[in-house]
């Protein structure tokens, strides 16, 4: 949970320089709490298959595998490269919060994995009750069929045990092949976990500190992440709720609402310093409300808005560092608007001289146009920057 | 002496002047190997060493018709000999070193019969043949692949720039032919060249040097790069030129001297050695010191270095999952 701080004024020493020579992001880097999947190390893998209902609605049983996945080196490094462009910071993976905990939980299982240590048997066993439970949370017929890859090792630094299954939803493609010098196409109709995200599911838990125990909370010191395509748009609740609550017993963390708010008064406060032109400044300023504001997400997540409106690697950089400072989620947060509402209603603009410009956001961009402008020179011959505003309408009433 | 006993003589020895001249190329190549490091014996001469015997009848044509020696056999001090060819004339300085050397070392007795340096200061005005010549010869007791090198045996070496070697290479066979000596013309062409190579060869040196004081911050930054690498993985550091490719690119992002970001962070992230030597066997990226520039940048600056990485993006994207980066856009 992120501490609570005042929305206006953020610990922001702004030394910054986001044109030429860059020395932001040069201090110490910190160690932050939301880099749970460096140093991550695959230990065993074992795999199984699910199904779709049949006709009836009835479930079909899952195929299981008995025995565990040799992956050479170079394939354990793309198996590793999946879980952190789905899991790691900047991805789209959402930290969760784990409330099932009971007998029959996906989260007791991952326990019992990690606490059976080095027992093949016992992973085995446990990795296909979780694939049982995942088969048995599929109840539509509308949700495919898959293999469900179940994976523990270590994650962070120091290195803390982790389990996760993935849902590899297998597709078509093409491999080339090379047959007495002709290069020939070869159709695969089962491909699984290329890099193509929509076709994949990951749920993880990492017992991250093991020290916190707790009688009364049995997952005090887990952590619990999901990565699913679906709930970065349109409608979560619906697309992959067996998923993540059916199968894995996650919910969205309750602090959804302070933390979208976290993030529009630190993103807020990052535009306002940057070394950045007043145009450019308006212009992000009114980027942020559209992003925060944006019917298609369900998810807020730094990485995104700085590849979709901050342009510059330099600035980009900037403010990632800026946001990891401040302690801010590098992952996908659960947007909830319920805090920010109000801050979103209305833009203002403040000049010198007590003059100021207020105005919903959403009409900001289409009418108000501001530009900074050279004023008259004074008489040492200085010449001063003054603003243009154009404001596409008449005026209709003045007090 | 008669032809007959000279040639005779010269046919029973060639293969001790054989070992002889072998013996001497293989020592200076040694030692040049050992003084030039890191840069290789491959890229440091120019024109590969090849001891060459004189012909029969060459050595009677010199021995007795061209030359009045008072022991024709003994003073014809290029029996044998070999010529190393380099860039610059500083290389023929550390060549000259290496010959030195091997006479400290009680090889061989070394004598300069031909300095173009010292030509060039007796013979301000003249722009004519260059190159440093040697007759290195045998001291007693040397055997060397079977053979029992006779003292006092003489062999010539030659040590010249590729650009005077270029000019000799033109000149040799046809400017002293005694008619195209005639022509002035032509020998003033031919000085000119010379002219030319020795300003061309200012030039260079001038150049060399610029280009290695411009390159020193990069080299300082790869030169802590390799130890820290060295020490945190135990691993001889490789020297491949992606090293200078990713320094080149990325040297602007980078931290400046004395580097203590890049050592906090790798201090501090202790496992990612670790990564490292678990690669070592499949990912050549990995073998190469600037690796960790990469992690580092993958931190601090993560947009910034995938925005002008100039490796394969493979290896930055295994850097940034290391670190539990997403890397794909």
């Amino acid at each position: 949970m992120l501490n609570r701080r005042p929305d206006s004024e953020v610990s922001f020493a702004c030394t910054m320089c986001f044109g030429g020579a860059i020395s932001v992001a040069q201090g110490s880097i910190k160690t932050n709490r939301a880099m749970a999947f460096e140093n991550l190390t695959i230990g065993r893998i074992i795999i199984h298959e699910i199904f779709r209902l049949n006709e009836d609605r009835t479930m079909v049983d899952p195929h299981y595998g008995n025995g565990l996945i040799q992956l050479d080196a170079e394939a354990k490094d793309a198996l590793q490269k999946r879980i952190t462009e789905a899991l790691g910071s900047s991805s789209h993976g959402v930290e969760m919060s784990i409330q099932d905990s009971g007998a029959q939980s996906a989260w007791l299982a991952a326990k019992n994995i990690i606490d059976a240590a080095g027992n093949n048997a016992q992973f085995i066993a446990l990795s296909q009750t979780i694939t049982a439970k995942l088969a048995a949370s599929q109840t539509t017929k509308v949700v495919p069929g898959g293999i469900v890859v179940v994976i523990d090792g270590t994650a962070g630094h120091p290195a803390r045990p982790f389990v996760c299954a993935i849902k590899a939803e297998p597709h078509p493609g093409f491999i080339k092949k090379e047959e007495n010098g002709q290069l020939l196409l070869e159709y695969l109709k089962e491909l699984i976990l290329t890099p193509e995200a929509k076709l994949y599911k990951i749920g993880a838990f990492i017992h991250a500190d093991p020290a916190q125990v707790d009688p009364q909370q049995p997952t005090a010191g887990w952590r619990a992440f999901l990565f699913d395509d679906l709930i970065t748009k349109g409608n979560r609740l619906g697309a992959a709720h067996y998923f993540y609550s059916t199968f894995l017993g996650l919910v969205f963390p309750s602090n959804s609402a302070f933390q979208t708010k976290e993030f529009h008064t630190l993103t807020k406060t990052f535009i306002k310093s940057a070394n950045i032109d007043e145009e450019r400044r308006s212009d992000l300023l009114n980027a942020l409300t559209a992003y925060l504001k944006a019917d298609q997400i369900a998810t807020i997540q730094v990485g995104v808005f700085s590849d979709t409106y901050l342009g510059t690697p330099e600035l980009k950089d900037a403010y990632t560092h800026y946001m990891e400072q401040n302690e801010f989620p590098v992952q996908a947060i659960h947007k909830d608007l319920s805090e920010v509402a109000p801050a979103l209603k209305k833009r203002k603009i403040t000049f010198g001289h007590n003059i100021s410009l207020t105005a919903p956001p959403e009409e900001f961009e289409g009418l108000v146009r501001i530009q900074a402008i050279d004023g008259d020179a004074d008489e040492h011959g200085q010449v001063p920057k003054w603003t243009q505003i154009t404001i596409r309408d008449r005026i209709r009433e003045q007090e | 002496m008669k032809e007959a006993e000279l040639l005779a003589r010269w046919r029973a020895e060639k293969p001790l002047y054989e070992a002889w001249s072998d013996f001497i190329s293989q020592k200076v190549h040694e030692g040049l190997h050992a003084c030039i490091a890191p840069v290789s014996l491959d890229y440091f001469i120019k024109v590969p060493v090849k001891p060459r015997l004189k012909a029969d009848s060459t050595l009677v044509d010199k021995a007795l018709h061209r030359k009045k020696y008072a022991n024709p056999y003994e003073d014809l001090t290029d029996k044998v000999g070999m010529r190393f060819v380099v860039l610059l004339t500083t290389d023929i300085k550390k060549v000259c070193e290496v010959i030195e050397a091997g006479a400290g070392q009680g090889f061989w007795e070394a004598s300069k019969d031909r300095d173009y340096e010292k030509e060039r200061l007796d013979k301000p005005l003249e722009f004519s043949y260059q190159s440093v010549h040697y007759v290195l010869r045998a001291k007693a007791g040397l055997i060397h692949q079977g053979a029992q090198i006779p003292e006092g045996a003489a062999c010539e070496v030659q040590i010249r720039t590729l650009l005077q070697h270029a000019h000799s290479e033109l000149t040799h066979d046809t400017l002293y032919k005694p008619k195209t000596t005639a022509q002035p013309e032509v020998k003033r062409t031919v000085a000119k060249s010379m002219a030319l190579i020795e300003a061309t060869d200012e030039f260079f040196e001038k150049a060399i040097k610029d280009l290695d004081e411009a390159a020193r911050p990069g080299r300082e930054l790869l030169a802590f790069l390799a130890k820290l690498y060295e020490n945190g993985t135990k691993v001889a550091p490789g020297q491949e030129l992606s090293n200078q490719i990713v320094i080149d690119t990325c040297f602007n992002l980078a931290p400046q001297a004395p580097y203590k970001e890049i050592g906090d962070f790798l201090q501090a992230k202790g496992f990612i050695f670790d990564k490292i030597k678990e690669r070592l066997t499949t990912r050549h990226f990995f073998t190469q010191p600037v690796v960790l520039l990469a992690y580092y940048l993958a931190q601090a600056k993560p947009a910034q270095v995938k925005d002008i990485w100039p490796l394969d993006r493979d290896d930055l994207a295994l850097v940034f999952s290391d670190l539990g980066k997403k890397f794909e856009d």
